[in-house]
């Protein structure tokens, strides 16, 4: 399997070269944080990043998708599906690896059975250029959820092995492909370059703390039901959905009708929608399987870490640490499955940190 | 093994007219649709205690159960009450309206299960509406079951639903028994009066051979299922269909997740030994 190098300052060459034939989309400074965005300005890119506001879910699973678009006067469909399938493909630059098994996750959602067509086409359009994080980012806890490396799901991977290079594997065709669109930039790698590589990886496992033991965590949630914290936490927490709506696998939607001024168009659109809003479980007759703010922020846990790992044999978390960046309540999921574990697991609980 | 046009992308609806609209009490209707395109008017079937989602485009689109037995083909029915934004502008519909409908979903009854068995029905106010597909179907197959008997609770006289089927179809029919109850009587109700666990003492329910189909509103299932258990009935022998709020009825929006399940893929139909299992089920 042919490995390369690239130098860390032909990066943005590289990204200009792309930028031919595909929109390139990239981590960006936005005020204290980062943001992916489009990379009209290369020099905009920013590698060095610690984590982003959101996960690039946002490019296979946007806020508003527009899933149809109806006349009203004759009862006309058009199915939208193909509209997502955009002329120009894109590539996602630097998606460290917990977004990156963030959208192997989402993968599960909409395949399956049923195949959600605006996902999969949105997922084809896509080329990921994987970032391999040497340091751990500040809140993010992936190794302890298993999340801090990928098999696969990335068509390159960067991990940098020095000041000055890169170290790339292929993961796919795709990968592959932006290796010929740019031969000039990418070396085949040597003896000792593969040397470096092993170094860097040695790194960043002595650099990330395994800090949560999360084994039996579905039988924890079991005994957990009627636990008082859950009771605590629903006191504390303001229901505003922001730990879904940056959660990489955090996939619940709405569907509304968006009906144009003049009422004879419309446009059925899915929304991101959260577990967390008072009417997700809202029915009919005004019966609300989960009208009080406690059970809600339960279900989040339960549907994460329970409810997953029988859906799509997993659990829904990449330990990103995104929700407790974003939790104005300042409710961290690590410190939640921490206590419930360290009072219910069947064995011992912390490892470290 | 159901045979149906398959879908490029499952959330387009086809486009189905209404054809009949018959009025069963103040605030619910009795819709019956015929799908425009000759193929999946040809292909549509189901399994009863499935359900479909309907759209009103421009207001939405609701799962609702399928009230019609598909062995009377070409006949697709929903019963629906009037109480929200998309069910008051169903009601509104005029016989030729267009409106979308996908599906069937979910599981359904295990008809292949219930063969040979004798049924109990237990149903609450429009909890009739997905259990009626059941009956009409074993009116259809008589042969293949035994002994049915119908418990139907609702609050008034008024707002009971399928009067007609109750009264003068299902209780007409050899080994068929109905019994009614009503929360509240009225001045011509001479029926039964209570909750409709009170119908248990009036009816010889044998629980051997037998199996139970439930449908009502969440507080009717504790109740009922305690008196079925006290009665013989085995946890698996007994069958609720869930309601729960749903966007896309494939598994992907996950607004119908109970316990660790989906209402949608995984039910809506779950026997009790199941629902056990599953917080916040019941």
């Amino acid at each position: 399997m042919p490995t390369y190098t690239i130098r860390k300052d032909e990066i943005p060459k590289l990204v200009e070269t792309l930028k031919e034939k595909y929109e390139v989309y990239g981590p960006v400074p936005r005020r204290t944080s980062h943001v992916f965005d489009k990379l009209d300005d290369v020099s905009k890119l920013d590698l060095d990043y610690d984590s982003t506001i959101m996960s690039p879910k946002k490019y296979l699973t946007p806020n508003r998708q527009v899933l149809m678009r109806v006349g009203l006067k004759e009862t006309t469909l058009e199915d939208t599906a193909n509209e997502s399938t955009m002329d120009t493909p894109r590539i996602l630059f630097g998606v460290h690896a917990c977004d990156i098994n963030g959208i192997l996750f989402l993968d599960k959602v909409f395949g399956g059975k049923y195949q959600d067509v605006y996902y999969a086409s949105n997922r084809e359009n896509t080329t990921i250029v994987g970032l391999n994080c040497i340091s751990p980012c500040k809140y993010g806890f992936c190794r302890s959820v298993d999340k801090n490396y990928v098999f696969e799901g990335y068509d390159l991977f960067l991990t940098e092995v020095s000041d000055t290079h890169y170290y790339v594997h292929v993961g796919t065709p795709k990968g592959d492909r932006i290796i010929t669109y740019a031969p000039e930039l990418f070396s085949e790698t040597s003896i000792g370059d593969n040397d470096l590589f092993k170094t860097a990886l040695r790194k960043k496992h002595e650099n990330h703390p395994d800090e949560l033991y999360l084994d039996y965590i579905h039988e924890t949630l079991d005994m957990a039901w009627d636990d008082e914290i859950w009771d605590e936490l629903g006191e504390l927490c303001m229901n505003c959905g922001s730990c879904a709506m940056t959660c990489p696998t955090c996939y619940c939607f709405d569907v509304e009708d968006d009906v144009d001024l003049s009422l004879s168009t419309v446009e059925r659109t899915r929304k991101w929608d959260t577990c967390l809003f008072h009417d997700f479980a809202l029915v009919a007759g005004n019966h609300n399987f989960r009208g009080h703010p406690p059970s809600r922020l339960k279900y989040r846990f339960y549907h994460k870490f329970r409810a997953a790992i029988h859906d799509h044999g997993e659990i829904a978390c990449t330990g990103c640490g995104r929700c407790i960046e974003a939790c104005p309540a300042g409710i961290s999921i690590k410190d939640v499955l921490h206590r419930l574990q360290d009072y219910w697991a069947s064995s011992p609980t912390v490892t470290g940190g | 093994m159901q045979i149906q046009v398959k879908r490029d992308n499952e959330y387009v609806p086809d486009i189905a007219k209404l054809v009949k609209k018959t009025k069963m009490t103040e605030y619910e209707i009795l819709f019956e649709f015929v799908f425009d395109n000759q193929e999946v008017r040809d292909l549509f079937t189901y399994i009863p205690g499935q359900f479909v989602q309907l759209s009103i485009f421009g207001i939405g689109e609701a799962p609702f159960s399928i009230s019609s037995t598909p062995t009377r083909k070409g006949v697709l029915q929903l019963g629906v009450r009037n109480t929200g934004d998309l069910t008051a502008a169903m009601h509104k519909l005029e016989i030729g309206d267009k409106v979308g409908i996908r599906g069937p979903y979910g599981n359904g009854f295990p008809i292949n299960k219930l063969k040979g068995h004798n049924l109990l029905f237990v149903a609450g106010g429009i909890g009739l509406v997905p259990l009626r597909s059941v009956i009409n179907y074993v009116a259809d197959r008589r042969d293949d079951f035994g002994k049915v008997t119908i418990l139907y609770g609702s609050r008034n006289p008024e707002e009971r639903v399928f009067v007609d089927e109750l009264e003068k179809t299902w209780s007409k029919i050899p080994d068929f028994e109905v019994l009614q109850t009503v929360d509240q009587g009225n001045d011509t109700w001479e029926g039964n009066v209570g909750v409709v666990t009170t119908l248990f003492k009036k009816c010889l329910v044998d629980s051997k051979e037998s199996m139970a189909l439930i449908c009502g509103p969440p507080v009717m299932y504790k109740f009922v299922v305690r008196d079925l258990l006290n009665l013989g009935f085995a946890r698996d022998e007994i069958f609720l269909s869930l309601e729960r709020r749903m966007k896309c009825g494939i598994g992907k929006c996950a607004h119908c997740q109970v316990g660790h399940k989906l209402t949608c893929m995984d039910g809506p139909v779950f026997t009790y030994f199941e629902a056990e299992r599953l917080q916040e089920s019941i």
